[in-house]
């Protein structure tokens, strides 16, 4: 088996999750909450992932990731690293070819919120903050579930954007697809075989865990 | 618990929905500092618009003022946010947290309660009957225990003002009882002003001190209960069910015709018997198509109650009817008849004449703001 693979999508798929979240959820509540007539383009941008080919994606942000770019220039003066063909290279181009699977259901999350039962709990006594971690959280845990697991899945599972930005370095960018790939192109189909067949049964494992505890989330 | 000294809760509201409905609130009236209030109208008149715009839940928008004793809560430039108005809802839905059990729910409440000590928990749970539903997810509930649950919720957070969006709805006839009662208690114990919102005049009787009629939007001049049930001049008594509000004394019960015998402005009434003992003040519903006048006292009549009065007011009504206005004592009536009748009998102001009332046409209520009346476990004295 490609443990060193394995081990690194693993790693690739936590951080960019966990990044995801941190801005998913800000920005699906302005999204839900906005009434600016710009931000049609905001989720049409975000949405992009989901109609362009990834290879699109990843020629993209292979320009912006290159050290003559402004944003890949400006980041190897700050950090002394290159972005192209590195880890954190592939975390950025995770997150935005993510960006969809978190930011979508958490919208629709924000957008159900029911507003009575917010009222509710602000007459009680609760504050904003109060209501943001008693009442926002747990309305919202269906939609946090289902887009932690999408946003994890998805990365795993991404392939043209990791190509392209990553290449094809071990324990740096050879996530699992790449050495799928691989395995492919040498004609070594018994460890295509192994890599494939365990990939699509943790994700049908994966996918079948996130939509009952959604039905059990769902009951209230 | 000590008495309470203030104001009361005055209010000011002015607001436009930006809906397209046109539909605007004018809302001008003052609370008691004490006592149960409602404001009462029909469907759609503003009444619950009117509670959220008290409890902070309408924007700040407008120029809208809303003051409880000293304390200012709203006025132009000036808003203090629904979590800081120390006010407990009990909302139309019950608005109850379905992630959370029921104990859950109150325990929401009181972590979060306007003022320390007030009403024990289990003195609630035990009156309003949950004491078997605490661990039960809320989605499990009836419409009724819903209700019963959302009340619970709302007095564990100790507010310094009620606000109740039609408190009885969807509870059956025993605890309809029950829980008006245990209001009209809370609020003596408490001293804390209550209002209430309703459309069903028989919910008002039951426990309300003071009555502000609202209309279209718009609030008309309010008074006592007894007083405005018989304003001839209003939208509460211009619907059909527009009934009288008096209030005698129990004398006894003839348990041989099964009826009870109560003394109103020093005349006798009768009415099918009631559970009350005899002393006690009693509210009694007169409704106005139950009430016709003759000019001299009939002598052989099965109607057996018969008061001398006045006519002091008329007002006419739809399809050739007329509301009459009648003076007994220092307590008013009405009677709904039709417009031939009062051209017969020359039934103008002032004529003195006789009223009939059936006796099964009288409903008698414990008045529940006397006290010692509280249904339920527990001695709450």
């Amino acid at each position: 088996m490609d443990w060193i693979a394995l081990l690194l999508t693993l790693k690739l798929a936590a951080i960019s999750t966990l990044i995801l979240l941190l801005i998913g959820l800000p920005l699906a509540a302005w999204l839900a909450a906005s009434r600016w007539p710009g931000r049609s383009v905001v989720e049409a941008l975000v949405a992009l992932p989901l109609v362009l080919p990834p290879t699109v994606i990843g020629f993209y942000l292979l320009l912006a990731l290159s050290p003559n770019s402004w944003f890949g220039g400006s980041w190897e003066q700050l950090t002394g690293q290159r972005l192209a063909f590195s880890f954190t290279g592939l975390v950025i181009g995770s997150v935005l070819y993510s960006l969809p699977f978190v930011v979508q259901p958490l919208q629709q999350g924000f957008e159900r919120l029911p507003q009575s039962l917010l009222e509710a709990a602000a007459v009680l006594g609760a504050t904003p903050v109060d209501r943001l971690f008693s009442v926002v959280l747990p309305l919202l845990a269906p939609s946090l579930l289902m887009a932690t697991v999408l946003g994890f899945a998805h990365t795993v599972g991404e392939f043209g954007v990791v190509l392209l930005v990553g290449g094809n370095i071990p324990g740096e960018t050879r996530v699992l697809s790449i050495a799928l790939f691989d395995h492919i192109e040498t004609l070594d189909y018994a460890a295509a075989h192994r890599l494939a067949g365990s990939l699509l049964l943790c994700s049908l494992l994966l996918l079948t865990l996130l939509y009952s505890q959604r039905r059990r989330l769902r009951l209230w | 618990m000590s008495g309470r000294r203030g104001a009361g809760l005055s209010v000011n509201l002015r607001q436009c929905f930006a809906d397209g409905s046109g539909f605007e609130l004018r809302a001008d009236f003052e609370c008691p500092p004490t006592g149960i209030s409602a404001l009462f109208g029909a469907t759609g008149s503003g009444k619950t618009t009117a509670l959220h715009c008290i409890a902070g839940l309408c924007g700040r928008s407008g120029v809208s003022r809303v003051q409880l004793d000293n304390e200012l809560w709203q006025a132009p430039g000036h808003w203090l946010p629904p979590h800081r108005r120390r006010v407990g809802v009990v909302f139309q839905g019950s608005r109850l947290f379905p992630w959370i059990s029921v104990e859950g729910n109150l325990r929401f409440a009181l972590r979060r309660r306007h003022q320390a000590d007030g009403i024990p928990k289990a003195e609630l749970i035990s009156v309003l009957g949950l004491e078997s539903l605490l661990r039960r997810p809320v989605w499990q509930l009836s419409g009724g225990e819903q209700r019963r649950v959302a009340l619970a919720r709302a007095l564990c957070s100790n507010p310094q003002l009620l606000l109740l969006d039609e408190p009885l709805t969807g509870l059956d006839a025993t605890w309809r009882r029950r829980v008006s009662a245990y209001l009209c208690h809370w609020q003596r114990i408490t001293q804390v002003p209550v209002l209430l919102v309703s459309h069903q005049f028989e919910e008002l009787l039951r426990m309300v001190d003071y009555v502000i009629p609202l209309h279209a939007g718009t609030t008309l001049a309010a008074g006592d209960l007894a007083a405005q049930s018989v304003q001839i001049d209003t939208p509460l008594t211009s619907a059909e069910s527009a009934a009288a509000v008096l209030e005698g004394k129990l004398l006894r019960h003839d348990n041989h015709f099964a009826l009870s015998e109560l003394c109103v402005e020093g005349h006798t009434l009768w009415l099918a018997r009631l559970p009350e003992t005899p002393g006690q003040t009693l509210r009694l519903l007169v409704p106005a198509c139950d009430v016709s006048v003759c000019l001299e006292a009939p002598r052989s009549t099965s109607v057996l109650n018969v008061l001398p009065a006045t006519v002091v007011g008329r007002r006419p009504l739809e399809r050739g009817m007329v509301l009459l206005r009648l003076r007994l004592g220092e307590q008013y009536l009405l009677s709904r008849l039709s417009r031939k009748s009062e051209e017969l009998l020359e039934l103008r102001v002032g004529r003195a004449v006789y009223a009939q009332i059936k006796t099964t046409a009288l409903y008698g209520y414990g008045d529940l703001r006397q006290g010692g009346h509280i249904v339920g476990e527990g001695d709450h004295s």
